[in-house]
């Protein structure tokens, strides 16, 4: 602190020019007036004290205490006086100080002369004082959707479809005429790029030729709705929007498994043609749905993966201030949201109100407070009604394996006494003893030596028995058992410094252990494994039954947090301000535990560093399973042995072994009375070492049944979602400064804007959020969804600006027609298919893209949709079409990402496995999406970098594209493929190159082309051979424009 | 979409529409997003800009801004707040290994470190008072090069190509030489973000391939241009059949000019050629493997101003040491580092002066932050965002002048404190450009390289 005071005096010393003074003001006074002074002093809300401080005239004019600022004389200021809070004038702001840096300034400022540029009068309103919540709720987009007429046309005969009558009447207006209807093949080749992003296969276009009937076009509309295709390339158009990527960037760019289910839930959604509304809420809340979408084939939860795009992020390990990483994040996603439902820049409301819309920085830190009361879950999409139906069929098996291994022993309780005593007596052996005790750990040879030996001298029991005896080690369950032969009483450490909480259970797994909860091993002896005693545990009844638990947030204190766990694959961790990367990094690494014990261990996450931040405790089942990644690290997935437990505090087993006379008494008594939670654990524990192995008679057959009945439970299939934590409202950072919460607070509430009602249910709020989202009385998220499904369709949004329906967005081109959209939307249920096929079925979508002379010369980028414009295939499109070129191209659907070629990338520590030129055939959506290394190819032909929502992509032409074409070793090696496909096909000539065409344009070759073709062969053949001609024909097919565009 | 700077020379071409109809209108509407030149602001000192990114973070304390302090408390405690580190790790104070001198009429000091940079010192513009927004490396690097700490946003390069343009319709406007070393947060850090795609940089390679898709595959001589002309004849057919179609205008021409491309790059870049006594000069002869590959980067990145590049970004080399981030083994670390750029960064200084290419060229020394003047662990340092330097020098720079100051041990900047965006205020300044109107319309903001933030410094200009 010291040193700011001293840096601002630095630079308040040297000589102030007199223009930089409003410069002065601008960068440093004016921030103070606004933050501190407005509210009290303007004429926009208060003025007290008869003062303004708004406008130049104001402080000259001065206030009921009369003059406040004398120019140059800081001290014979009031103000000044005032806001050092001296004696004997009234203390302002009266209920804080301002800083010292703040301070200065002011009274720098005074010295100065205090120069300011606001010339307004006393009287006049203020131009910048800026936000007029009511004056910016009139804007176009928040106004109710219309109910609008249908236009009246003069050509009666051009319109198909509603629509139609709105451009047409547009076009009419300016005298313009229509386009002519485009010829049939051009039309098939667009509708099938626009619908499915794949060119017509041979046979698809083979079938439509001979197709010429009545409703030729609408049968093809109708295939391409109803083919998986569909849902690939519209998937695609929302992973732009909601910036999908699969790694996190920065310097490891960690990849996050499962992310490719969000892709894979996509393409089902829109396949399925899932209502837009209940899209929606899949979104923001799919995992708080009271009635999800199950997946009838597999019985699978959809909606639970619907957040899953919320969590996509970057992020990164080195963190030093936790808080400023969540704002970032958070940040993320308030921007993603904003942008891909709202059409609105909410993300600009961060630091102050939105400076041209109406958002304040009150809605920006509602959903602040929303997305901070939600966390990060990897959710099992298995549909958990499995357990209600057959949980207590697996309970009651458990329990019957349990029962028989008890029983085992009860019955041969005199054979465990002679064993006990066998073993004691060959303590007697002090030599032997001291042996025993003398091994070291990695004495692996002359431990099986000794071990041997024991077992011969009495029995592999025995020799266990033996061995913990004598042991110098023994588990704190059973350390009082040596109590009983000697006079050693150790006790278990019980430091506990985490206050007993409530945990907030997610999945079905987890269960309160209770009086003990035994744990049968999937595989091999020991039976049982260990019994989990206080506090909570999962995985005993089956590892597949999944879940997690949290605690409520809770402030660190800066003391050491500990907590007991054990178990196998599951992991305990300190997650701080929502930072997804505990585990990683220099400061964070030691957040997150692996937990694989079978004895309790006490976990210590530090947390000096962190003091005062807010924070949770996560146990994760399965949290092996449940993290990011290395780049190289080729995946992780569940395992059949987890199981895990976790206590704030341990049961006194030394109790049980002090109260009773013999071991075996002891065990006796274990073994046939009601046990506690310190009895379950010392029986555990004696199971767990091996000292109670006896056969029990049906033992066998029940264990088996145990296990069928676990295998019959699916494998968990996580998906990244999201789960309530504790619900929070999150106060306005001052200036987007985290380290400058308001003292008001900020009750979580809808978009001001658009009527701002409070959210005062339970939770984090996104349940509520969802529904104001999709209210009819929202004119934002119709308008916008349509907007985003004609600018794919028609290669321009209405509004052209898809992402931005604000002031610095585009006015709509055609606003009647957005508001007529909108509504017939709604009407129709909120089905994208249905908007889609008017779409296309219109006669606009028909046009040629030949323009009228006027058209072209007024009109060049095409707003008032006289044609339909030339386009690009995009850059996923055009590697696709490649491949379909070739043969080479896989039209599977779904699965893992595959690995990007990027051999031709710099190389870092970061970089993945390189995956094949050819991407295993696989269409682009499912190349693996790392951030730092996006494929080349698709990257060249603009696609998105991954990181920002981007609604409408830069479609550039560059030479890069050029040299991609010519000279990316992918384009050659498909040529080569091509080529010589063609060259062992069958037919003349002629025939192949009719062929080619057609593959490559979807339409006939003309004659002349014909001609082109068999002399471009000749002049080949000339240089190489036949085959080598037909591989570079292929590849100037590749760069013929027609190849990419769409006419 | 639309470049201020370039609004009105468009909508010039509109009005006049010059070759008569509005198609080619529409075609200059795409050159523009491909990068035509417009006119700056006002006439810039430094045509070209040679920026040499020291991936990192370099000592200050060791190399730009001596503090015999840490002499006189070496291996004593801190006597100052010491802000969070990335490692936490953080120990005594460590005086520098390195002596300093003080070079040229202006007697600036340099280490032992850099003696070949500091044969310059009389060029150089050294600002001891730099800060950054982060003290971790992606955070730093992405606000080091797009003023955010967030990825995914325009570089400096790409700003400067969006704004100026290219001068030589054969080459891009924005070069990345990339010397081996992929920065902490990835080379997408020197991206065009959202920028149009022509505005990204060419990635050039000193070793190998020297950009991707250079190079033709055909290993028949002349077989490219066979198929090139081949191609030409028949999309020929389809620009008769539509000519109102400027996209494919377009996209024919650019075949024209990946053509050239295919030859100039190569040629622009091929060190090979060049004088015995300047591959001498650059350290082409270095025994050291990263000095031969750092000198040919700097030899590139002259001949690429030579040839109209406006923007060239120098990535340092691998394979002989790390980064400039030695949290421990500073003196080996820091000693191989400068050994590598020592003599290829002066040979550049020098020999842009010779050819009077310095005037008009813009050489940015920088690294992401400084390194703190108290140990990690024993012989390390950790990052220290609070203060470090850097320095300019060439088109418009004063040379021979030290601007700012930090405390007295090197942590914190306490005079004429700078931030990136001062950075890249002023170079954009140098370039001709008003960094308050350089804008680009993204996510509802005009958004500028400096946000809202910046300031020119009298100064440091000549």
């Amino acid at each position: 602190m010291f040193i700011r005071i001293v840096f601002h005096f630095f630079f308040l010393s040297g000589s102030v020019q007199a223009a930089d003074g409003i410069l002065f003001f601008e960068s440093k006074v004016r921030p103070i007036l606004d933050e501190h002074c407005l509210k009290c002093h303007s004429e926009a809300k208060k003025v007290k004290g008869g003062l303004l401080l708004d406008r130049k005239a104001g402080w000259e004019e001065g206030g009921d205490s009369g003059s406040v600022i004398v120019p140059g004389k800081p001290e014979e200021s009031l103000l000044v006086q005032m806001v050092r809070h001296e004696a004997e004038v009234e203390a302002m702001p009266p209920k804080s100080k301002l800083s010292d840096a703040e301070i200065l300034v002011l009274s720098e400022w005074v010295k100065m002369g205090a120069p300011d540029p606001r010339a307004e009068a006393i009287g006049e309103e203020v131009k910048t004082s800026g936000f007029d919540l009511e004056e910016r709720m009139k804007w176009w987009s928040l106004q109710p959707v219309r109910r609008v007429e249908i236009p009246e046309v003069k050509n009666e005969g051009w319109p198909r479809t509603e629509l139609d009558r709105f451009v047409l009447a547009a076009l009419e207006k300016k005298d313009w005429e229509a386009a002519k209807e485009a010829d049939r093949v051009t039309l098939f080749r667009r509708v099938s790029v626009v619908l499915t992003g794949l060119a017509p296969t041979l046979d698809e276009l083979e079938r439509f030729m001979a197709d010429e009937g009545e409703g030729s076009y609408e049968r093809v509309v109708e295939r391409l709705l109803g083919s998986p295709h569909f849902g690939e390339q519209w998937a695609r158009h929302w992973m732009d929007v909601v910036r999908y990527g699969e790694s996190k960037a920065f310097e490891q760019d960690y990849w996050m498994p499962y992310t490719w289910r969000y892709r894979d839930y996509l393409i089902r959604a829109f396949n399925e043609d899932v209502p837009f509304d209940q899209f929606v809420r899949e979104a923001l809340a799919g995992d708080l749905l009271e009635d999800a979408r199950i997946n009838p084939e597999n019985g699978r939860n959809e909606s639970v993966a619907g957040p899953g795009f919320l969590q996509l992020a970057d992020g990164h390990h080195g963190v030093t201030d936790l808080h400023e990483d969540e704002a970032r994040v958070i940040d993320s996603m308030i921007n993603t949201v904003g942008t891909a439902f709202h059409g609105l820049t909410i993300s600009c409301a961060r630091c102050h109100d939105h400076k041209f819309d109406a958002i304040t920085d009150e809605d920006y830190y509602s959903l602040y407070g929303m997305f901070r009361s939600s966390r990060l879950n990897y959710a099992n999409t298995v549909d958990t009604k499995w357990t209600s139906v057959r949980g207590d069929e697996l309970r009651k098996a458990h329990g019957e394996v349990v029962n028989a291994a008890f029983a085992g022993v009860a019955s041969r309780v005199g054979e465990l006494g002679a064993m006990i005593a066998a073993a004691r007596k060959l303590g007697d052996d002090k030599d032997l003893v001291k042996k025993w005790q003398g091994l070291k750990p990695g004495d692996h040879e002359e431990r099986a030596g000794f071990v041997g030996e024991l077992e011969s001298r009495t029995s592999p029991q025995g020799a266990r028995w033996f061995g913990v005896l004598y042991g110098s080690r023994l588990r704190p369950e059973l350390a009082g058992m040596k109590a009983l032969i000697n006079s050693a009483r150790p006790k278990p450490s019980q430091n506990m410094s985490l206050p007993q909480r409530e945990w907030l259970v997610e999945g079905v797994g987890f269960e309160e252990a209770g009086e003990g909860q035994f744990l049968v091993k999937t595989n091999d002896p020991p039976l049982i494994h260990g019994a989990v005693g206080a506090g909570m545990v999962a995985g005993h009844l089956s590892s597949r039954l999944d879940g997690s638990v949290r605690s409520e947030d809770f402030i660190l204190d800066g003391e050491p947090l500990r907590i007991w766990v054990k178990g196998n694959g599951g992991t305990v961790s300190l997650v701080i301000r929502n930072y997804e990367l505990v585990g990683h990094g220099p400061t964070t690494g030691p957040l997150r535990k692996s937990v694989n014990s079978d004895e309790w261990k006490l976990v210590q996450f530090p947390t000096t560093l962190w003091k005062g931040e807010v924070a949770f405790l996560q146990v994760q089942h399965q949290g092996g399973a449940k993290r990011v990644l290395r780049p190289t690290v080729p995946g992780v997935s569940p395992s059949d042995d987890a199981w895990v437990g976790v206590a704030t505090e341990l049961p006194d087993w030394g109790k049980v072994w002090a109260s009773k006379g013999s071991i075996v008494k002891v065990i006796q008594s274990l073994l046939s009375e009601p046990v506690d939670g310190a009895g379950a654990e010392v029986l555990g524990a004696l199971f767990a070492s091996g000292l109670l192995e006896f056969e029990g008679s049906g033992l066998k057959e029940k264990r088996e049944s145990l296990e069928k009945l676990r295998k019959s439970i699916a494998v968990p299939v996580y998906v990244r979602s999201m789960v309530e934590g504790t619900s929070v409202h999150e106060p306005i950072y001052i200036r987007g400064n985290h380290k400058r919460p308001s003292e008001e607070e900020n009750p979580r509430r809808f978009l001001m804007g658009l009527g701002g009602e409070l959210m005062t249910g339970p939770g984090s709020g996104r349940r509520e959020w969802v529904e104001h989202l999709v209210s009819l009385d929202n004119p934002l998220t119709a308008r916008v969804r349509v907007n985003r499904v004609w600018s794919r369709v028609f290669g321009r949004g209405l509004v052209a600006s898809v992402d931005d329906f604000g002031k610095m967005g585009e006015p709509p081109s055609h606003p009647e027609l957005l508001d007529f959209l909108a509504r017939d939307f709604v009407k129709e249920k909120w089905s994208i298919k249905a908007m889609i096929r008017k779409m296309v079925l219109s006669s606009t979508f028909r046009m040629s893209s030949v323009p009228s002379y006027q058209a072209n010369e007024l009109d060049p980028g095409n707003v008032s949709l006289q044609r339909m414009s030339v386009r690009r295939m995009s850059a996923e499109s055009i590697r696709d079409h490649i491949l379909a070129g070739s043969g080479d191209l896989k039209r599977d659907l779904f699965g893992p990402s595959v690995l990007a070629y990027i051999a031709d990338q710099p190389n870092s520590r970061a970089k993945p496995r390189n995956g094949p030129l050819g991407g295993g055939g696989r269409r682009s959506l499912y190349l693996a999406s790392r951030r730092n290394y996006l494929p080349s190819f698709l990257r060249a032909f603009n696609s998105p970098n991954a990181t920002e929502p981007i609604g409408r992509r830069n479609v550039t032409t560059v030479p890069a594209q050029s040299l991609a074409l010519l000279n990316h070793p992918l384009v050659h090696q498909q040529s080569k493929i091509w080529g010589e496909r063609v060259m062992e096909s069958e037919g003349s000539d002629e025939a192949k190159l009719k062929r080619l065409h057609q593959v490559a344009f979807s339409r006939e070759a003309s004659a002349d082309e014909i001609a082109w073709g068999v002399s471009a062969l000749e002049k080949l053949t000339a240089g190489s051979d036949k085959k080598g001609a037909w591989i570079s024909l292929c590849h100037i097919f590749m760069n013929r424009k027609e190849f990419i565009y769409v006419l | 979409m639309s470049s201020k700077l370039s609004h009105l020379s468009r909508r010039e071409v509109l009005q006049r529409g010059s070759l008569g109809f509005g198609s080619l209108a529409f075609a200059g509407l795409l050159d523009q997003e491909a990068g035509a030149a417009s006119a700056p602001h006002f006439a810039p000192k430094a045509k070209n800009v040679i920026f040499l990114y020291m991936d990192g973070g370099v000592s200050h304390v060791d190399s730009f801004d001596p503090k015999p302090l840490l002499k006189k408390e070496n291996g004593q405690k801190p006597k100052f707040e010491v802000e969070a580190t990335v490692f936490n790790n953080n120990g005594n104070i460590l005086a520098s290994p390195w002596d300093f001198k003080n070079y040229g009429e202006s007697g600036i000091p340099v280490s032992d470190l850099f003696p070949h940079i500091g044969s310059c010192a009389d060029e150089l513009c050294v600002m001891r008072s730099m800060t950054a927004f982060s003290p971790s490396h992606p955070n730093a690097n992405y606000s080091l090069h797009s003023g955010l700490i967030l990825s995914g946003r325009p570089s400096m390069g790409a700003w400067a190509s969006y704004g100026l343009g290219s001068s030589n319709a054969d080459l891009p406007s924005y070069v990345v030489v990339h010397g081996g070393q992929v920065p902490s947060g990835g080379m997408q850090m020197t991206g065009e973000g959202f920028l149009p795609a022509a505005h990204g940089p060419s990635v050039l390679h000193p070793k190998g391939v020297v950009l991707q898709n250079i190079k033709p595959l055909e290993k028949q001589a002349g077989l490219q241009e066979d198929k090139l002309a081949l191609l030409r004849q028949i999309d020929g057919r389809l620009q008769e059949a539509r000519p109102d179609s400027a996209l494919i205008a377009s996209a024919v021409k650019n075949y024209e000019m990946a053509f050239r491309m295919q030859m100039a790059v190569p040629e622009v870049t091929d060190v090979s050629k060049e004088p015995e006594s300047i591959k001498e000069l650059y350290g082409l002869n270095s025994k050291f493997d990263n000095t031969r590959t750092y000198g040919a980067q700097c030899l590139m990145a002259r001949r690429l101003v030579e040839q109209g590049v406006r923007f060239v970004e120098l990535t340092i080399t691998t394979g002989n040491g790390d980064r400039w981030d030695q949290h421990g083994g500073l003196k080996d670390g820091h000693a191989k580092n400068a050994l590598a750029v020592d003599q290829p960064i002066a040979a550049l200084i020098k020999d842009l002066k010779s050819r009077g290419l310095l005037d008009s060229t813009l050489i940015v020394f920088a690294g992401e932050f400084g390194r703190t003047p108290f140990a990690q662990g024993t012989n390390g340092r950790d990052h220290n965002p609070q203060g470090f330097s850097i320095w300019m020098a060439g088109g418009g720079i004063k040379g021979g002048t030290i601007y700012g100051a930090t405390d007295e041990y090197g942590y914190r900047a306490i005079e004429n404190k700078m931030t990136v965006h001062d950075m890249h205020a002023n170079m954009l300044h140098l370039m001709g450009i008003d960094h308050t109107k350089l804008t680009h319309r993204y996510g509802g903001r005009d958004v500028r390289l400096t946000d809202v933030h910046g300031e020119i410094i009298p100064e440091i200009l000549a």
